[in-house]
């Protein structure tokens, strides 16, 4: 028989992460892993005219290996594009293509991982929100909970009621974006009040960059940019932090010390500050004002395979897309992927699930 | 062979190939070939081009390999592309030492530094030293042999000189050609890929040829290394260096030209005083002592005498001396007397000897002589104004005289003025007199060589303290950040590393909730601080992320929470770990005490005046660690609040041995642990003597990974 696992949170990367995390788990443990995502978003990057496609649908796909055609792994793709696309299908037509894909997909799996909706209460409007499939499926449900202060509390309540209002009796909490100062607290307190309130206690990701890092190509991309050395080190390199270096060499370095695997922004004249970021924990070189970098910064930087892109916007700007890039898992990020896995696997437990 | 030995080789060889030697005029092979011919070398020179035949006479080998007898040197004048595989060749045939004057290595780019990278193999490999590439070459007036593309030989002397810029040799020693300074060694460093100034400071050290230094350099290597190889020397002979890149435009523009970023310029002056070494500001003072040098001996202390025939000369002389730490000498009774008896009743028989317009050359004599045999003086400078009865040239023929019959005392002359003064000149420089055309130059060249001697006498054979400290505790702290994946120390961890090596701080907790908060404070006794506990929140202050003076356990939790909450709204994307709860230290003078390590010297401690002055006042000093406590004396004594801590205008005294230890326990703490790049105790109170200090905020920063 196969336990069906539900995911499910508010949250933005965290329910795809915690797959990940899982699936890396049971796979060590020998068991097969399936994953399916009823209900998904439309991925440009990814689709195709015939067919629409969801971004963890195609990372989950090559992680896990799986056979299937994307389109079955999450077969409903919402677009947006009007207000009623699935009340003009019909809760019945849209339960049974999730049926069929899901009996396509289980058939040989010991477990099956559920993504739900970016909230768990989405489509309710069809009757088929994350907590309505998931008693279908007489699933478990992991509930992911941002939890950036103690005040998160009353948001766990309003998971559990609105997912036992549905019929759904296994809730297992993990708490995300939790700051570490509340380590203590959670371990003395929260999880007890979570096992009070007839829960389980999952586990807590704490607010960590290296989760949330971009790699170069997404820098890349964002920044529309020319890789000038490093093409190698384009998906395995990640960035934690951006620096703007524009200070004398010598007081800079006081500064990029402060800083891990980061990413330095400067303008392409300035060699001096490209050396001393490159004397300190730096991944990544941004030139700015598409000003190239001299000779020999590129040789210092292929010495210690530190990649240089070059952009054409200026300094502020650059410092400013970069600083809304959240970083997505894509499964060209081998090195992230396993990243995900540790810190996720690490953050877990839940040997009640049988895990 | 060990390296010295080897570089021994380089300076003295039996034997020379010119690999890539041409007969084209023009060509840098036929250059290099030429010179070393006309240097009168005395051992076998070996012509090698593949086209084989005859050039300026010599038999031409087609390689290195055909050579029946032994090759000492081998000097590389060929295209960059066909330099390893000769590099290899060399080895093979067991040739000492290499000369790469080839262009086209690590200047050049990635490829270059590869090809760079595996000369350097070969040279292990085959127990060779390299020299270069990308260099002008190497002459040794004393061997004789001159392997470069200069164009024309200096002449013999004592000076040994290297230089970073080749092009700048070219220049100096055309000029030296014109001033009459000779050189025993004329080294042009290259690229440094093998052998660097640190190897050639050794070497020149121990050169019985060479008594004086000189080194134009961009950066050095290895800081290390040439600190030592440096501590080394200079109680032999003295080091003179000039370090360009002093300025940030100068420092960027030496970056680009060597791709490594050289330590601060602080560093390397730190590093040149805590080894001994003079620097000089510009190439010409570095020459003025080097003139100077080449033909006195040192003077035995600053005394000096001045010696004139007109008033206004003398005093600017005197006021030299005094800026430049030389003494006007007091001159003994029986001097006076001679001079009494000698002189004009007008002139003045005081140091400055003034000896009158009309002075002639017995004058000068009469005077010269008795200032250098006079006990009080230890130095003499001579000045010579043209006035209508002066004989410039029989007065520089009474010097070199006179410097004959002491010749153990510095002699310098000024003789100032244009036409009347080049044949005067042209007599004291045959004559070994070291001429300046103005008294400040003089003045500052004799100094310099008096200073040398101070270094070299202050460089002692002191011992590194070692404190008994908690190493370990150490090392867990660091472990715990790095797992933690952090960069920034919590204040707790920094008090915690602080607190393990011994030092005196303000003790610190971190709490994570307001009752945790109010427990530690009732712990650490009342009134406390408390300040945001969060490694991306550098100005804590600036949002509101201090607390301090918190007298009651309500304070001390309203203040917590308030301070959670302009972290929260100030900095929303912060990591906050939590807030650490500190005991308020009593007021003292505040010092700040820091610790940045260099690119090329490693840890530099720093001491001044702290509190929020510090940028201000920039009333600071540093030094290299690892530190002898005359280091840390010296260190505190550099700064004015070194004077202010002993006490002045009837305030007692503070406690300096205990910032001594603190600064010897803090440089033992960076020595230990190199993952320490930076380090700051600002502000640290120091307090009434006996009564010790409290170091209130500790910063730590950790690299590497």
């Amino acid at each position: 028989m196969v336990k069906n696992i539900v995911i499910t949170g508010d949250t933005i990367t965290g329910k795809t992460l915690i797959a990940l995390g899982i699936a890396a788990k049971l796979r060590t443990a020998g068991k097969e892993v399936g994953y399916f995502k009823p209900v998904g978003t439309k991925s440009f990057d990814h689709s195709t005219i015939d067919h629409d496609a969801d971004e963890d649908a195609v990372v989950m796909k090559s992680v896990l290996e799986l056979k299937s055609e994307v389109s079955c792994i999450c077969p409903i793709i919402r677009t947006k594009s009007s207000y009623d696309e699935f009340l003009r299908a019909g809760h019945d037509k849209l339960l049974d293509q999730i049926m069929t894909c899901y009996t396509k997909l289980s058939s040989g799996k010991d477990i099956m991982l559920i993504e739900g909706t970016k909230a768990p209460w989405h489509l309710l409007h069809v009757g088929l929100s994350t907590a309505q499939i998931a008693t279908k499926l007489e699933a478990s449900v992991i509930c992911l909970v941002n939890f950036p202060d103690i005040t998160a509390i009353d948001d766990i309540l309003l998971q559990r009621e609105f997912f036992k209002s549905y019929g759904v009796e296994e809730i297992t909490v993990v708490l995300n974006l939790v700051p570490p100062m509340l380590k203590g607290t959670i371990h003395n307190h929260i999880r007890e009040f979570i096992e009070e309130n007839g829960m389980h206690y999952g586990g807590a990701i704490y607010q960590n960059r290296e989760l949330f890092s971009p790699s170069v190509r997404e820098i890349l991309r964002a920044l529309d940019g020319q890789i000038i050395t490093g093409e190698d080190h384009i998906d395995s390199v990640i960035v934690d932090q951006f620096m703007v270096g524009s200070m004398a060499p010598e007081n800079a370095l006081k500064w990029f010390r402060r800083a891990k695997h980061k990413a330095v922004i400067t303008s392409g004249d300035r060699s001096d500050i490209c050396l001393a970021a490159m004397e300190t924990d730096t991944n990544l070189l941004i030139l700015t004002g598409g000003m190239g970098p001299d000779i020999r910064t590129v040789s210092r930087a292929k010495e210690l395979g530190i990649p240089i892109i070059m952009t054409a916007h200026d300094t502020y700007t650059t410092g400013q897309i970069v600083d809304n890039l959240v970083a997505t898992v894509t499964p060209e990020n081998k090195e992230k992927i396993a990243l995900v896995e540790r810190i996720i696997g690490e953050a877990l437990n839940l040997s009640h699930l049988g895990i | 062979m060990d390296r010295q030995e080897l570089i021994d080789v380089l300076f003295n060889p039996r034997s020379i190939a010119v690999i890539g030697a041409s007969e084209t005029k023009g060509k840098l092979g036929n250059d290099v070939l030429r010179n070393l011919i006309e240097s009168g070398f005395q051992g076998r020179i070996y012509p090698i081009n593949p086209k084989g035949g005859e050039i300026l006479g010599l038999k031409v080998y087609r390689k290195v390999g055909d050579i029946a007898g032994d090759v000492d040197v081998a000097v590389i004048v060929i295209p960059a592309r066909f330099v390893l595989p000769v590099v290899e060749e060399c080895g093979e045939k067991g040739v000492k030492a290499l000369v790469i004057i080839t262009a086209g290595f690590k200047e050049i780019g990635h490829e270059g530094q590869e090809a760079e990278k595996k000369l350097v193999e070969l040279a292990k490999k085959y127990d060779m030293v390299i020299q270069g590439p990308n260099c002008l070459g190497i002459i040794n007036t004393s061997a004789p042999y001159n392997a470069s593309f200069s164009a024309g030989t200096p002449s013999k002397g004592t000076i040994a000189f290297a230089s970073q810029s080749g092009a700048l040799m070219t220049g100096i020693l055309d000029w030296s050609l014109m001033e009459k300074i000779g050189f025993s060694k004329f080294v042009s460093l290259g690229n440094k890929a093998d052998l660097d100034e640190a190897d050639f400071i050794e070497a020149f050290g121990s050169d019985p040829d060479s008594t004086f230094i000189l080194l134009y350099i961009e950066s050095v290597v290895d800081g290390r290394k040439f600190m030592e190889a440096c501590k080394k020397v200079v109680p032999k002979k003295p080091i003179f260096v000039v370090k360009s890149g002093v300025s940030e435009a100068g420092a960027r523009a030496a970056s680009s030209h060597t791709g490594s970023l050289a330590g601060s310029d602080t560093a390397y002056d730190v590093a040149f005083k805590q080894s001994g070494v003079s620097r000089a500001e510009s190439m010409a003072n570095l020459f003025d002592v080097a003139n100077v040098f080449d033909d006195m001996h040192l003077p035995a202390g600053n005394r000096v005498a001045i010696v004139t025939n007109a008033g206004g000369p003398g005093i600017l002389t005197t006021d030299a001396c005094e800026s430049n730490g030389l003494e006007i000498a007091k001159l003994t009774p029986q001097s006076i007397e001679v001079l009494k008896e000698g002189l004009p009743p007008a002139a003045a028989v005081y140091n400055p000897i003034d000896a009158l317009g009309t002075a002639q050359p017995e004058d000068y004599e009469l005077c010269v002589e008795t200032a250098l045999a006079d006990e009080n003086v230890d130095s003499v400078i001579v000045l010579v104004t043209p006035q209508a009865m002066t004989d410039e040239t029989g007065t520089a023929q009474i010097l070199v005289e006179s410097h004959k019959k002491f010749p153990g005392k510095p002699l310098v002359a000024v003789f100032m003025g244009g036409n009347s003064m080049v044949y005067p000149r042209i007599v004291l420089n045959e004559g070994d007199i070291p001429v300046f055309d103005f008294p400040e130059r003089a003045v500052y060249a004799l100094a310099e060589l008096y200073k040398y001697t101070v270094h070299r006498d202050s460089l002692k054979d002191e011992t590194i303290p070692k404190f008994r400290v908690k190493k370990k505790e150490v090392a867990e702290i660091i472990e715990k950040v790095r797992e933690d994946n952090r960069t920034v120390l919590l204040g707790s961890e920094a008090h915690a590393i602080a607190e393990a090596y011994g030092i005196q701080v303000a003790k610190i907790r971190l709490a994570t909730s307001s009752e945790e908060a109010v427990d530690l404070a009732n712990e650490l006794g009342y009134p406390v601080v408390l300040k945001i506990a969060s490694p991306d929140i550098v100005h804590k202050s600036d949002i509101g992320g201090i607390r301090i003076g918190l007298e009651t356990p309500e304070e001390v939790e309203q203040a917590f929470l308030e301070i959670l909450e302009n972290a929260q709204t100030h900095r929303p994307k912060a990591i906050v770990y939590g807030v650490d709860v500190q005991e308020m230290a009593e007021k003292g003078k505040e010092v700040i005490i820091g610790c940045s390590r260099d690119i090329q010297f490693g840890p530099m401690i720093m001491f001044g005046a702290g509190g929020i002055f510090v940028n201000y006042l920039k009333d600071i000093s540093f030094r290299l660690a690892p530190m002898t406590r005359t280091d840390v004396q010296e260190l505190i004594d550099d700064t004015k609040m070194g004077t202010l801590l002993k006490g002045v205008r009837g305030e007692p005294p503070s406690d300096i041995k205990a910032i001594e230890d603190t600064i010897l326990r803090i440089s033992q703490l960076v020595t230990d642990f190199e993952e320490i790049v930076e380090l700051d105790i600002n502000p640290c109170f120091a307090y009434e003597k006996g009564k010790g200090i409290s170091a209130v905020d500790v910063k730590i920063t950790i690299g590497g990974s």
